[in-house]
């Protein structure tokens, strides 16, 4: 212990607050919310954490609460680190709606210092991510059912709700025809769940997910008015549920990752279109029967491997992306803790860790040459933990 | 639908001329939807009680049939010569409200060993809400059952006709209610809960049959009781107060019933008690359920002691995996694996009589996966799931 204590000492004493470990990572959890309690009977969070990650073993530790939120359930790193982005997933905002909040980063501590909130233009906001122009943020509200697009001013804080895209159409189901056998697919109506939206690699492109109404839509974002226009919608199987999707490095292959029927499908992306090649695949084990939904899709950083997260059967799916850009599902690795609300790899590529939201603990992985996450034995307690993000 | 009907027709025939194709059929009981609140645990996609084909080979589950639908039979038992179901409606809205809530109940069926068809012969107060646990009494004389609500142990007659009459005796213990955490409860474990009263979560006979065990999850007790026989009443021969806030589970027997497994819901980890004229000595220490270095919530369900005695399992909830056990000569159990379930919240674990397979029944992933037993006792997913709504219980029919 002497000897540890001294390292860390002296990599203080050259320089950098952090030198002992490569990295640091916010985490984001499920709280309770004092306006719906029954509502949080199951979070256990209290907001946003701070945690040091070991560069030798990928271990979180040492988790900080940086900053006590609601239900900050997704954040996002400006591309500067000086700010984050948090929804607060929640539907007691205002008139019944869900809320952003924007943080200024200290650098050297990792403290957050709330900016202001927002109004996030629906109930249950579930994904929250940054326009390549640095001028918008991009939200999906699940129960809302909608997508917005707010002004980001220029000390970081969040200006006016510059547009909310709000698609009409039929209610749908949770019902597809080729869900596992023995899955209990919702028969409860419902209209569109906006459950994410992410600028395209071009950044020509913002891509959402309606996983309520099975369609996934591109817009163009005009950069003055923070207006979308669509150019393009794609269905979906029906009741398949699009929910997180994945971009290969050049930007021409999108991996839709969908949540009620378990499967993956690939689409060609060009001039703002999807096509669908080849069929979809399952990110379940051969012969799995009974109830599972997907939630978090990834892609590595040479476009080589996906990794989907199974919540019931709580494993996480890698894919080999074939040179056609097609793909097999290699293995299920134990997440070693229940519901996977969401993976993340560290910026090295060497680690991937579930968020395992009704176990309370983050688990790390170890990437190996196969691609294959190995569990490496280490766990971390977090209440109801939902997203990691890393800070350089 | 004309070939099925054929097929069916042939199996039927199979079933007159003594089923050669499956060496077991088994009951599976469900979480079935729970009108009076549907955020309740005891909830779920299931419509009652379902029969199950057992591959002898595979051990994989096939043509499910339900043969009872009724309200959450989530844990039920066959009396010994299979000619009789008891089983649990783990329920809260039984009854009229006696002030203290409405109750739960336990219905009996007439098993047809046949066809394995289910005839419902009666259904009764339960003694509390949330029944979650019933056996047969070694007499064969008394249904045992503990409920989880309403905190309290039963005891009902079983007729000649095999159905049940009205609880001969509700023994609810009292004492101050419980706010405790267990101190070795895993790191990040979520608080026990304030307030908590008695929670019967077992009741069953020892092996000699002289005694009965309970346990309190509530309040963190291990009763023993005798049962008389002509009056059907527990009297209280040992009460053993387990760690406070470990929530005293599912216990199972070493087969000469003189070790006595217990695992805690709270804590996830498992005590062994040596067991004598009706009462219960710690041995060792307790050791987790869970992998070195486990942090996070626990919340262990079922425990299980291996035909032989040699091995225990017991179930993870929140790592979703099953914890196997060595026996020493000393009669001590030492961890050996874990090994996921391969479906969420298992809520028990079942051996088949061969003591070949083990299922998992994963509440929540509507699932039950097989697993085959190796020989140092640790099970390996055969990689056969059923799919079934909900599953609680599993219980084979010979």
């Amino acid at each position: 212990m002497k000897f540890l204590t001294t390292v860390a000492a002296a990599a203080l004493i050259l320089g950098s607050a952090n030198a002992a470990f490569a990295a640091r990572a916010y985490i984001g959890t499920y709280t309770a919310d004092p306006a719906e309690p029954r509502s949080g009977n199951n979070n256990h969070g209290e907001g946003i954490y701070l945690v040091n990650i070991d560069d030798a073993t990928g271990a979180p530790s040492n988790p900080k609460l940086v900053a006590k939120d609601l239900s900050p359930s997704w954040i996002t790193l400006s591309a500067d680190h000086k700010f984050l982005y948090a929804v607060n997933e929640i539907a007691s905002y205002g008139n019944k709606s869900g809320s952003i909040t924007a943080y200024a980063v200290d650098s050297g501590s990792g403290a957050l210092k709330k900016l202001n909130t927002v109004d996030s233009g629906g109930p249950i906001p579930c994904y929250v991510s940054i326009h390549p122009s640095g001028k918008f943020l991009l939200v999906a509200n699940y129960t809302g059912g909608t997508f917005s697009v707010t002004r980001i001013k220029a000390d970081g804080s969040l200006g006016e709700t510059t547009d909310v895209v709000k698609p009409g159409g039929p209610m749908s189901v949770y019902n597809a025809t080729d869900k596992p056998k023995g899955m209990f697919g919702s028969m409860e109506p419902h209209g569109s769940r906006g459950h994410m939206i992410l600028p395209d690699p071009s950044g020509q492109y913002v891509i959402g997910a309606d996983a309520g109404r099975d369609q996934i839509f591109v817009w163009k974002l005009d950069a003055n008015t923070g207006k979308l226009t669509e150019a393009s919608v794609t269905k979906s199987l029906a009741g398949a549920a699009p929910r997180h999707f994945a971009f290969s490095p050049d930007g021409k292959t999108l991996y839709q990752q969908q949540e009620q029927d378990s499967r993956l499908q690939v689409y060609g992306f060009a001039g703002g279109k999807l096509t669908a090649k080849g069929a979809s695949i399952s990110t379940l084990p051969a012969g799995f029967e009974g109830s599972n939904t997907t939630s978090e899709l990834l892609i590595d950083k040479a476009g080589k491997y996906l990794y989907g997260a199974n919540r019931n059967h709580d494993s996480i799916a890698t894919m080999a992306v074939g040179a056609n850009g097609s793909v097999k599902l290699m293995a299920n690795t134990h997440t070693e803790g229940t519901i996977p609300r969401s993976l993340t790899i560290d910026p090295t590529g060497k680690f991937l860790y579930s968020l395992n939201q009704s176990a309370s603990n983050v688990t790390t992985f170890r990437l190996g040459a196969d691609g294959v996450p190995k569990f490496t034995g280490k766990f971390l307690a977090l209440g109801s933990p939902a997203v990691m993000v890393f800070l350089p | 639908m004309k070939f099925l009907r054929t097929t069916a027709a042939v199996a039927a025939l199979a079933v007159l001329f003594g089923t050669p194709a499956y060496a077991a059929r088994a009951y599976i009981g469900t979480y079935t939807h729970n009108e009076a609140d549907p955020h309740a645990y005891a909830n779920g996609r299931g419509e009652g009680i379902y029969l199950a084909n057992v591959d002898d080979v595979t051990g994989a589950l096939s043509g499910l049939k339900l043969v009872a639908k009724d309200r959450s039979p989530a844990w039920f038992v066959l009396s010994a010569d299979h000619k009789f179901l008891y089983t649990v409606n783990e329920v809260d809205s039984y009854g009229q409200d006696n002030g203290q809530g409405k109750s739960g109940s336990v219905t009996a069926y007439a098993v047809d060993s046949k066809s394995g068809a289910l005839k419902k012969l009666n259904t009764v107060d339960s003694g509390g809400a949330g029944p979650c646990y019933i056996s047969i009494h070694a007499s064969g004389k008394f249904v045992l059952a503990a409920n989880y609500i309403g905190g309290s142990f039963s005891v009902f007659p079983i007729k000649a006709d095999g159905s049940l009459g009205a609880a001969s005796d509700v023994v609810k213990p009292g004492g101050p209610t419980n706010s405790a955490s267990a101190v070795d409860a895993p790191p990040g474990q979520a608080p026990a809960g304030l307030n908590r009263p008695t929670h019967g979560h077992m009741i069953a006979s020892d092996p000699s049959g002289q005694y009965v065990v309970g346990d309190d999850a509530g309040r963190d007790r291990i009763f023993v009781w005798r049962l008389n026989t002509g009056t059907g009443k527990l009297q209280e021969v040992s009460v053993t107060h387990a760690l406070a806030g470990s929530a005293p589970r599912h216990f199972g027997f070493s087969p000469d019933g003189k070790t006595l497994y217990q695992i805690g819901e709270y804590n996830a980890r498992l005590t062994t008690y040596g067991f004598a004229n009706g009462k219960l000595t710690q041995k060792g220490q307790s050791i987790s359920a869970l992998p070195d270095g486990y942090q996070g919530s626990g919340s262990a369900s079922r425990l299980l002691v291996s035909p032989s005695g040699r091995h225990v399992y017991s179930a993870n909830r929140t790592h979703n995996s099953i914890a196997t056990y060595a026996v020493g000569a000393d009669g001590i159990a030492t961890k050996l694996a874990n090994t996921p379930t391969e479906g969420e919240h298992p809520r028990s674990l079942t051996i088949d009589p061969s003591g070949k397979f083990l299922y998992s029944l994963n509440l929540r992933a509507d699932s039950i996966a097989t697993f085959r037993l190796q020989p140092d006792g640790v099970p390996r997913f055969t990689g056969k799931f059923l799919a079934v709504g909900a599953p609680a219980v599993m219980v084979f029919l010979p």
